[in-house]
């Protein structure tokens, strides 16, 4: 984004003509900028930066009463109990399935139905269409987590279907205890909670494409899906590339809301998310956890960058 | 044109509107089955009779939530919070704004500022650092640890920069010309040109700091003073697994615990949103389409 002004400023630069500004004017205007910026620099540096040090503490074995320059040093003892302690291990493992899981399901659903959305004509249906589906977004996962245990309930609407599609004598399940049915349902539900907002970025791209590159299509004979493979696909690449880089980065560290709120005494799925919350905040134990946080950190930098670098070899898109 | 409405495009067509009615329908309906569930009668709605009408149409769990003083403190506290939050984000964002919305040539130093709030977006301690640092500070237990971590939002700050861009530099030149200092023409030219982004990131920042929940969670010990997402989530995700030993254990927690109030603490706790959203539904789009424009 800077990029692209930066260097029409610096063709621009050679013809500056105005006079210049004397020492007072130039700390004048730099006084007036920093007077502004102080209380939003402040805070960021308070809330974002002061706790980027506290990372080490995940190499020594802390004490919150020592503080962090007092606590005993301790290596690598906690990431490598990261790979050992079978129960961080398998966080990591659930981790990575789940965040593989989601790309596969959550990072197309939006795309599919942005194209179906797309075939409508402009009207009140499609407006209704897009209203509806964008409103789950704005609600809070802790609300999503009501709503699925009053859909999930043993004599909820979810079970009524199931005895109206397989026969009244069919059994009622208790879904939310199902460990089987765990990942799935967060799958669902992420998928329900987000593909309506997800159209947007996607419709926007489609509505860019020129008209006429389908009017030109349609002489030479090509049909509906001829249509999209060779002018919609590749007019929503950039957009799927850069939302896919993004997702990438965000994912692996995401979902904490959703695993906790959904998770109960039947359900054993621990996550990255979930073991730091509970091991590091609720036990204490905060260089297990911040060493937990920290291998979450790396991986998630390690697939930004290497989307972002895959995409720019394959694809030239990139967005650093 | 007549040629091309075949029954092949025409159940095409079908089928497509009913996929999207199906898929709009099911954005929908759990909510409308909560709420029919929050103004039916207790029994019917534990026997499972209710779906999308109320059964034994009642307001007696809405009665029992207005007499319920831990909801409505924490409803209150979480009103303040956002009251608070988008108040103060809202100037100390514009002002952030400006600075960086200026030429490289007035301002030398704006995309080092603009690099800071962006690394700060995309990499962060971790949730252990932030924690120790927040008890360091001595902010557990207090009201202000809802809203200050939350007064900075980058993404808001950037689509304000990139409109304060996109407004044309002329106007800022005669400005100039007449005498216009850089407060005259943050306040007097800027702010009230920029009133529809503005509204937008408002809007957006009522919704994520009313859902927020987190930061309750962690930092707030005492019941009276928790925001009303964290104490959502404390009667949503009401089963403590210490409690529970058998599938049986699950049914009778279930059976004590009032479906009609908790349907009708959800359906409270979602309002607020829902009264925003027409508005904000007007600014989203392109709000979000602000912050993609390259110039």
């Amino acid at each position: 984004m800077n990029s692209v002004t930066t260097r029409a400023e610096n063709v621009a630069r050679p013809v500056k003509l105005a006079a210049k500004p004397n020492w007072r004017r130039k700390l004048k205007k730099s006084y007036f900028a920093y007077l502004l910026m102080l209380p939003s620099i402040v805070l960021t540096l308070i809330f974002s930066y002061l706790p980027m040090p506290g990372i080490l503490v995940a190499f020594q074995d802390h004490n919150i009463f020592a503080g962090l320059w007092n606590s005993p040093w301790v290596g690598f003892k906690h990431i490598r109990e990261v790979f050992e302690v079978p129960m961080l291990r398998q966080a990591i493992l659930n981790t990575l399935l789940l965040s593989v899981l989601m790309i596969i399901v959550s990072f197309p659903a939006p795309i599919l139905l942005a194209l179906l959305m797309n075939e409508l004509k402009n009207g009140l249906f499609k407006r209704s269409v897009q209203t509806l589906s964008y409103m789950p977004h704005f609600l809070s996962w802790i609300a999503v987590v009501g709503l699925t245990y009053s859909l999930l309930d043993v004599d909820g609407p979810i079970n009524d279907l199931k005895l109206l599609l397989l026969g009244a004598d069919a059994e009622r399940s208790m879904f939310l205890s199902h460990q089987a049915l765990f990942v799935p349902m967060l799958l669902i539900l992420s998928v329900w909670k987000e593909v309506g907002w997800g159209t947007i970025v996607f419709l926007a791209a489609i509505t860019s494409i020129d008209p006429s590159l389908y009017e030109a299509a349609k002489i030479d004979g090509a049909n509906r899906f001829q249509q999209h493979r060779h002018i919609t696909f590749p007019g929503m690449k950039t957009t799927a590339v850069i939302m896919l880089i993004f997702t990438l980065g965000a994912l692996f560290g995401s979902n904490f809301e959703l695993v906790y709120g959904m998770q109960n005494a039947f359900i054993d799925f621990p996550v990255i998310s979930t073991v730091v919350f509970s091991s590091g905040i609720q036990q204490g134990n905060y260089s297990t956890a911040a060493a937990v946080g920290f291998v979450e950190g790396l991986v998630a930098f390690t697939l930004m960058i290497s989307a972002n670098f895959i995409a720019k070899k394959v694809s030239r898109i990139s967005i650093f | 044109m007549v040629r091309n409405q075949t029954f092949g495009t025409k159940a095409a067509e079908a089928l497509l509107i009913a996929a999207l009615a199906l898929i709009s329908f099911s954005s929908l309906f759990p909510i409308i089955h909560n709420l029919a569930i929050s103004f039916s009668s207790p029994a019917k709605a534990m026997a499972g009779f209710v779906t999308v009408f109320p059964k034994e149409f009642n307001l007696e769990s809405y009665k029992k939530l207005f007499e319920d003083s831990v909801f409505f403190q924490s409803f209150w506290i979480s009103v303040k919070r956002v009251g608070i939050t988008c108040f103060i984000s809202f100037f100390i964002s514009l002002l952030m704004a400006y600075p960086l919305s200026r030429s490289r040539r007035e301002f030398k130093l704006r995309d080092v500022y603009m690099w800071l709030l962006i690394f700060s977006m995309m990499f962060n301690g971790g949730l252990i650092p932030f924690y120790l640092i927040i008890r360091q500070m001595g902010l557990m237990n207090s009201f202000w640890v809802l809203v200050l971590p939350m007064l900075v939002n980058v993404f808001n700050v950037i689509l304000i920069v990139n409109y304060f861009r996109s407004i044309p530099k002329e106007l800022d030149e005669s400005a100039a010309m007449d005498g216009a200092g850089p407060w005259y023409k943050a306040f007097r030219i800027y702010m009230p040109l920029s009133m529809p982004v503005l509204a937008t990131t408002t809007l957006f920042l009522i919704v994520t700091v009313w859902n927020e929940f987190m930061l309750g969670m962690m930092f707030i010990n005492h019941e009276d003073s928790i925001p009303l997402q964290t104490y959502m989530q404390q009667i949503v995700v009401r089963i403590d697994p210490t409690l529970i030993k058998s599938i049986e254990d699950v049914k009778r927690l279930a059976s004590v615990s009032d479906k009609t109030l908790g349907a009708a603490k959800i359906f409270a706790s979602m309002l607020p949103i829902m009264l925003v959203y027409p508005f904000l539904q007007r600014f989203f789009i392109s709000g979000i389409m602000l912050g993609s424009v390259k110039e």
